[in-house]
C-alpha cells in the first residue's frame, strides 16, 4: 500500500521539510522521482500539481520526494537568501537523504519553471540524476538570448490580475476598453537576469552538456516564452547529443491552470517515466 | 538559532488524515493558537507568511498547529470530495489534537480569508476558543465565490486574450449540478453553495470574546465590504485593524508582511 512519510533532512544549515510518496515492495525500489517547485512555491505545485502527480506516479510504482527548498514552504532558512545555486544544492541533499535512508540511488528530477533550472544544473553536477523531467522550464544563461523574461514574470501576470480585479477596471474589460493583448505583451517582456547570474548559468549549461540521461520537455503553447524555450532546450539537447523529446500541451499557459491541462501534463509524465 | 522544537505530524479527521506541523515553544506555551488557511490558489500564495507568523508566535511563547483540510495542501483526499462542513470538522479535530500537546492551555485560532470564516463557523458551532484573530475574512460568500469565476475570466483573456467562459456560463454550471474547474481547483456546486452562504456580519454578531480582525487594505479606512464588520466590532469591544499591506494571498512571489505579523504578535500577548 502506498505510503506518505512526512521526512526532514539538513541542507547546509537549514532543516528542509518534504513528503515521501512510498510505494513500498511492490515499486521501483531503485529509484526515485523528485520534485522541485518555481522559484516562489512549495512542494505542493500550483493548483496543488505535484501532489496530484507524486500520488499517481506513487501508485505506479514510483517512489516520489517532494519538498521544501531553503527559504520555501515549511522550511527553515531566509527567503532571500534562495539562489538556483542553493537550491540546487537542496536538490543534491534531497537525493543525498533518499539514498542514504532507502537505499536509492537512481533519480528523476522534475521542475517546474526555475525548478527546471535547478533541474538542469543539479544533473550537470551528479551523475545518479538519469532524467529530467522540465515543465515550463525557464531558459538559462545564453538561452535566454531572444527570450524577453525573466524570473518575475509569472509575479507580472498575478500583478495585472490583482489589478485587473478591480471593479471598474473589470467594467473597462467587458466594456472591451482594457487592451487585453497589451497587457500579455508586457507580461511577456520582463527584465532580464544580471549579468552574474548568466555568467554563472552559462556555467552551468557547460557542464550539462557532459550530462548522459534522458531530457523530456513539456510546456503549454500560450506560455508566453514556450516557442524559445523549449526550442532552446532542444537544439542544447540536440547539439549535446542528449537523449530528449519534447512536448507542447494545446492551448496550456505557464503553470497549466486548469483540471484538463494539468491532467494531460500528468498522464503524458506517467507514460515517459514508465 | 531557534529554540522552537518543529514537528510534522498527521491526526485523523472524520475517514481521512490531516497533514500538520507543530511549532512547540521552549518551557510551557502560554497559549496556543490553531492557523486556518485559506483556499485554492491563496492557500498556495500564503504558506510563507502563515510560517513566518507561526514561527514569530512561537518565538513569543505560543505553542501553534499549521494545517491543511482535507482535500487541499498535503492532507489526503481530492477538494471535489469534501464541502466547508467537513472543514469544520477538521478545525475540530485540529484543535483537539493542539490542546492535548499543549496541556490544555487557552486556544486561540488565527484563520487567514476563507480560513477565517471557517475559524469563525467552527466556534458558532461549538468549539471553545478563548480568542480568535481573522485575516482579511471573507465579508459575504457570494461576492466572494463571483470574485473567484472572475479572476477565472481574467486569466483566460491573460492567457488567450479573450475570455473562453463568462462568470455566468461558470454560475449556470454551477446551478446546473456541474462542478466549475477554477484555474486546476474543482470547485463543486457543494463547495460553491455553501460558501455562498457565508456571512461574516451574522456570525460575528453571534461572537463575543476578544477577537482581533486586520482588514488588509491601501485606504486609510475599513474598505467598504467590512465597515459594517467594523460598526459591530466597534460596539462590541473587538478590535478591528487597518493593516497597509499587500494582499499576499493573491500574489505570486513572496511578500512579508511585518507589520501584520508584529501587530498579531502584539494583540495576542496582551489581549487579556
Amino acid at each position: 500500500m502506498d505510503k506518505e512519510l512526512q521526512v526532514s533532512f539538513n541542507s547546509g544549515s537549514s532543516k528542509l521539510y518534504g513528503v515521501l510518496h512510498s510505494a513500498d515492495a511492490r515499486g521501483d525500489s531503485a529509484r526515485a522521482v523528485i520534485f522541485l517547485s518555481g522559484w516562489s512555491g512549495s512542494r505542493l505545485g500550483p493548483h496543488r500539481m505535484f501532489v496530484k502527480t507524486a500520488r499517481q506516479l506513487c501508485s505506479a510504482g514510483l517512489n516520489c520526494l517532494r519538498f521544501d527548498f531553503a527559504g520555501r514552504g515549511d522550511s527553515e532558512g531566509g527567503t532571500s537568501n534562495a539562489s538556483i545555486a542553493s537550491m540546487t544544492d537542496d536538490a543534491i541533499a534531497a537525493m543525498d537523504y533518499v539514498e542514504k535512508n532507502h537505499g536509492i540511488s537512481k533519480f528523476t528530477l522534475l521542475g517546474i519553471c526555475s525548478g527546471g533550472k535547478v533541474a538542469v544544473s543539479a544533473a550537470a553536477k551528479d551523475p545518479r540524476v538519469e532524467r529530467l523531467v522540465l515543465w515550463s522550464a525557464e531558459p538559462m544563461g545564453t538561452l535566454r538570448d531572444g527570450v524577453r523574461r525573466s524570473r518575475k514574470t509569472l509575479s507580472v501576470v498575478g500583478e495585472y490580475i490583482a489589478k485587473l480585479m478591480n471593479p471598474r477596471t473589470w467594467k473597462r474589460i467587458v466594456t472591451g476598453q482594457v487592451n487585453t493583448r497589451m497587457v500579455r505583451k508586457a507580461v511577456a517582456n520582463c527584465e532580464q537576469a544580471t549579468p552574474e547570474e548568466r555568467k554563472a548559468e552559462d556555467v552551468i549549461l557547460k557542464q550539462f552538456t557532459s550530462y548522459r540521461g534522458n531530457v523530456n520537455l513539456i510546456y503549454g503553447t500560450n506560455d508566453p516564452e514556450t516557442c524559445m524555450a523549449s526550442k532552446a532546450y532542444e537544439t542544447l539537447c540536440h547539439d549535446s547529443k542528449i537523449p530528449h523529446d519534447s512536448h507542447r500541451i494545446e492551448g496550456a499557459n505557464h503553470s497549466f491552470y486548469s483540471l484538463e491541462w494539468e491532467k494531460q501534463v500528468i498522464d503524458l509524465t506517467a507514460d515517459r517515466l514508465k | 538559532m531557534s529554540d522552537t522544537l518543529e514537528e510534522q505530524l498527521l491526526t485523523p479527521s472524520g475517514t481521512g488524515t490531516l497533514s500538520c506541523v507543530l511549532y512547540t515553544p521552549s518551557g510551557t506555551p502560554r497559549s496556543c493558537v490553531l492557523f486556518c488557511n485559506p483556499l485554492f490558489e491563496e492557500r498556495k500564495s500564503s504558506q510563507r507568511v502563515m510560517v513566518d507568523c507561526a514561527r514569530a508566535l512561537a518565538a513569543d511563547g505560543v505553542m501553534v498547529l499549521r494545517f491543511d483540510y482535507r482535500g487541499c495542501g498535503d492532507s489526503q483526499g481530492a477538494l471535489r470530495d469534501f464541502t466547508p462542513t467537513d472543514w469544520v470538522a477538521d478545525i475540530k479535530n485540529a484543535a483537539q489534537l493542539l490542546k492535548d500537546r499543549s496541556g490544555g492551555t487557552a486556544l486561540g485560532i488565527l484563520g487567514l480569508r476563507l480560513g477565517a470564516n471557517l475559524a469563525v463557523s467552527s466556534t458558532r458551532q461549538g468549539l471553545a476558543t478563548e480568542f480568535l484573530v481573522l485575516w482579511e475574512p471573507i465579508p459575504d460568500g457570494k461576492p466572494y465565490i463571483a470574485h473567484e469565476l472572475r479572476r477565472k475570466v481574467l486569466r483566460e483573456m491573460v492567457t488567450f486574450g479573450t475570455g473562453k467562459s463568462s462568470r455566468q456560463s461558470s454560475t449556470e454550471q454551477l446551478a446546473a449540478g456541474e462542478s466549475v474547474d477554477l484555474d486546476g481547483y474543482e470547485l463543486t456546486p457543494e463547495i460553491a453553495s455553501s460558501i455562498e452562504s457565508l456571512s461574516l456580519l451574522e456570525d460575528l454578531s453571534a461572537i463575543e470574546g476578544p477577537l482581533y480582525l486586520s482588514n488588509i487594505t491601501h485606504g486609510d479606512e475599513p474598505s467598504k465590504e467590512m465597515m459594517p464588520i467594523h460598526n459591530i466590532l466597534k460596539k462590541k469591544d473587538q478590535y478591528f485593524d487597518l493593516i497597509k499591506e499587500q494582499p499576499f494571498w493573491n500574489r505570486i512571489g513572496l511578500v512579508e508582511c511585518t507589520e501584520l505579523i508584529q501587530k498579531t504578535q502584539s494583540w495576542i500577548k496582551n489581549y487579556k
